[in-house]
């Protein structure tokens, strides 16, 4: 079966295998598929459910973010010194967070790549080099322009706006086969038109093989010396979903590929040790604007997400539309009692428009509670400063396209402000912590590098000083990109992928 | 009057039984009597029994740090936020208009941020009822016919 559950194993697992690849997102997904396409037996554990997409459809917003998103969607990185307390967004599920992404997909930009060259000596990332990657993992994708038609009236009214500015939107691309454009991305999509993983790299793994293991958390690394031979964890088998059976995997080759948020814990566990793990995590920290027209907006029909700007990249910032389904909207509508109330029942007229900053590495993820992460978040002074730069940006775009009243992510307000009210706002001087803040990328906590003391695997993914132990997935990215990184996590797993292909086990 | 949604868990979801604890339940029911009053007054009260329900099956199934956020923000909120309108007893003793104002100042404070925890997860919940997303103004008709939101909204309607 190449699908199979924790949850249908009573008491211990025991498996074994050539290559056990730990997490089934954007990453997991794409190694274990190139491996399995190249012979080798592959074996996915995933600590999520499996849920198709007929499941995707029936659920509410709430109950796919109890089944599908991590922590319910409430996985926080704890702000330290003037820095807000970020809300970070990951999928648990088969598929991983390529489910509730809005299916965003952006080449890495060619002059974060010559960074990456330039400061951490990766001389095969550089864009030419890179190329046959990105054409790799659009060809699976499906990667495709968002055609203004499917621009919700939300997007056009900032894209009004922005057009005062000298700049207009351009198109997003996606990876969506037939996509009608119903909102829902991040909830996973009903029509199988959001091509994640688990619809076009994961089925191809499994037709090679491959089986891929729900319900089961792998803990550490087990190590003979310093090889890796498998992993070890638990079968979610137990009472209410918890930890049951022990799980054992015996195996030739090791991947992690458990996301920037796990993966370090993963590799503490393990007894890996190295200065840089777990530390300068990125985040791209995100904010959103709410402005309310006179007209009629209904900012849900349309693409959840569909253009961008990137003009205003030489401050550091992105410009990049969302709309969130209208419960996760009202949770952001300010006012408690008849003030929310009373603004909620407005939430036609809303327009809503987000931006993130190109972060420098200010995260850090340490061991939590019960093993799992915790993370803390100090934001550089450069990106403190960008902060009301954003806000004020995407406030004022949706004041040139004849807002009424503006709702910033600010906690504390009791109602929208007006236009003066907003202009008038002293953003630069309200604390961090007062900022509404969110994260959907979290990227680098066990970075590549050629310098073994500045990172901590090499520039194929191999743990430095560990033999048949990889990463790939997130974490590894050097530093943050300025763009959505779901592409360019993929395209460096195909990279790394094929490296490990045409390596013989040790 | 509208249906209330059901719950259609994926088939390899665990099945889980959590109860939230008596004291969190009263003070969570007291803070959404607040957050949703309109004008007219706190909303019915089959309307917050449903929004429990569904917050402690959330709860039950998001894990151990959705609960601990949860029930830290219902902590502070119980025990501080009455404090900020200087009255030194618990959230739910005191009168619902009372209880906005104490949010409201509460919310302003370096603890603030455990309002927006809170009231992420109820209103969350809350506007998936098909009677509030029509007093917002959602028909569902983003979403094709036979998808779970937008035909639980027209079969509710339909009652």
């Amino acid at each position: 079966m190449p699908y199979e559950s924790g949850r249908d194993h009573a008491g211990d697992l025991r498996l074994s295998c050539d290559v056990v690849v730990v997490g089934s997102g954007a990453a997991g997904a794409t190694v274990a598929t190139e491996l399995a396409l190249s012979g080798a037996r592959v074996l996915v554990l995933e600590e999520g459910a499996r849920v198709d997409a007929a499941e995707h459809g029936a659920m509410r917003p709430s109950e796919s973010l109890r089944h599908v998103w991590r922590d319910g969607g409430f996985s926080v990185a704890a702000g330290i010194g003037d820095s807000p307390t970020i809300n970070v967004t990951m999928g648990r599920v088969v598929g991983g967070s390529s489910m509730v992404t809005g299916g965003v997909c952006f080449r890495t930009p060619d002059h974060v790549l010559d960074t990456w060259v330039r400061e951490h000596g990766l001389h095969g990332y550089a864009p030419r080099a890179m190329a046959p990657y990105f054409d790799e993992v659009e060809k699976h994708l499906h990667v495709e322009t968002v055609t203004p038609d499917r621009w919700s009236r939300s997007t056009h009214l900032f894209d009004a706006g922005l057009r005062k500015k000298g700049v207009a939107l351009d198109s997003l691309r996606r990876n969506t086969k037939g996509c009608h454009g119903c909102g829902r991305c991040n909830f996973g999509c009903p029509e199988q038109a959001k091509m994640s993983v688990d619809l076009s790299y994961l089925p191809r793994a499994a037709a090679k093989g491959a089986t891929i293991f729900s319900h089961c958390r792998v803990e550490k690394v087990r190590l003979k010396g310093r090889r890796a031979i498998g992993v070890e964890g638990r079968v979610l088998n137990g009472p209410n979903g918890r930890p049951g059976g022990k799980l054992v995997v015996d195996a030739r080759r090791v991947v992690i590929a458990g996301s920037a948020w796990v993966t370090p814990t993963i590799l503490r566990r393990s007894g890996i040790k190295h200065d840089v793990l777990g530390k300068k995590l990125t985040l791209h920290p995100g904010f959103r604007m709410m402005a309310r027209f006179d007209e009629e907006v209904e900012g849900w029909k349309g693409a959840m997400q569909s253009a961008f700007s990137d003009a205003f990249e030489e401050r550091g910032l992105t410009l990049v539309s969302v709309f969130i389904p209208v419960s996760v909207i009202g949770a952001t509508m300010p006012g408690i009692g008849p003030d929310h109330v009373n603004n909620a029942r407005r939430m036609k007229h809303v327009a809503m428009f987000g931006g993130m900053i190109h972060d420098e590495g200010g995260g850090t993820v340490m061991r939590g509670p019960g093993g799992e992460p915790f993370v803390t978040y100090r934001m550089s002074r450069r990106d403190r400063a960008r902060m009301p730069d954003i806000v004020r940006l995407l406030g004022e775009t949706f004041l040139d396209a004849g807002a009424k009243e503006i709702f910033p992510p600010v906690l504390g307000l009791e109602r929208g402000l007006t236009p003066d009210a907003f202009r008038a706002f002293d953003f630069e001087r309200l604390p961090a912590r007062r900022y509404e803040c969110s994260s959907q990328h979290p990227l680098g906590s066990a970075r590549i590098g050629s310098d073994p003391r500045a990172s901590v695997c090499d520039p194929d993914g191999r743990v430095w000083d560990a033999e048949e132990l990889y990463v790939v997935d997130g974490s590894v990215l050097p530093t943050s990109l300025g763009v959505n990184p779901q592409e360019s996590i993929m395209a460096v797993a195909t990279k790394l992928a094929w490296t490990m292909r045409d390596r013989p086990y040790a | 009057m509208y249906a209330a949604p059901p719950r259609r868990p994926p088939a390899d979801a665990p099945h889980v039984a959590w109860r939230m604890p008596k004291p969190l339940r009263f003070t969570a029911r007291a803070f959404a009597e607040a957050l949703f009053a309109s004008d007219d007054g706190p909303p019915d009260a089959a309307r917050l029994d449903w929004l429990l329900e569904e917050v402690e099956d959330f709860l039950a199934r998001s894990g151990f740090r959705a609960q601990a956020v949860f029930q830290a923000s219902m902590l502070a909120l119980a025990t501080t936020a009455p404090l900020t309108i200087g009255k030194p007893v618990p959230l739910p003793l005191l009168d619902w208009r009372e209880r906005i104002h104490a949010i409201e100042r509460f919310e302003r404070t370096p603890l603030g941020l455990a309002v927006l925890g809170a009231k992420a997860m109820l209103c969350l919940v809350w506007y998936e009822h098909p009677e509030a997303a029509k007093e917002i103004g959602f028909d569902g008709r983003c979403l094709d016919a036979g998808h779970a939101w937008s035909s639980v909204i027209e079969r509710g309607a339909q009652r």
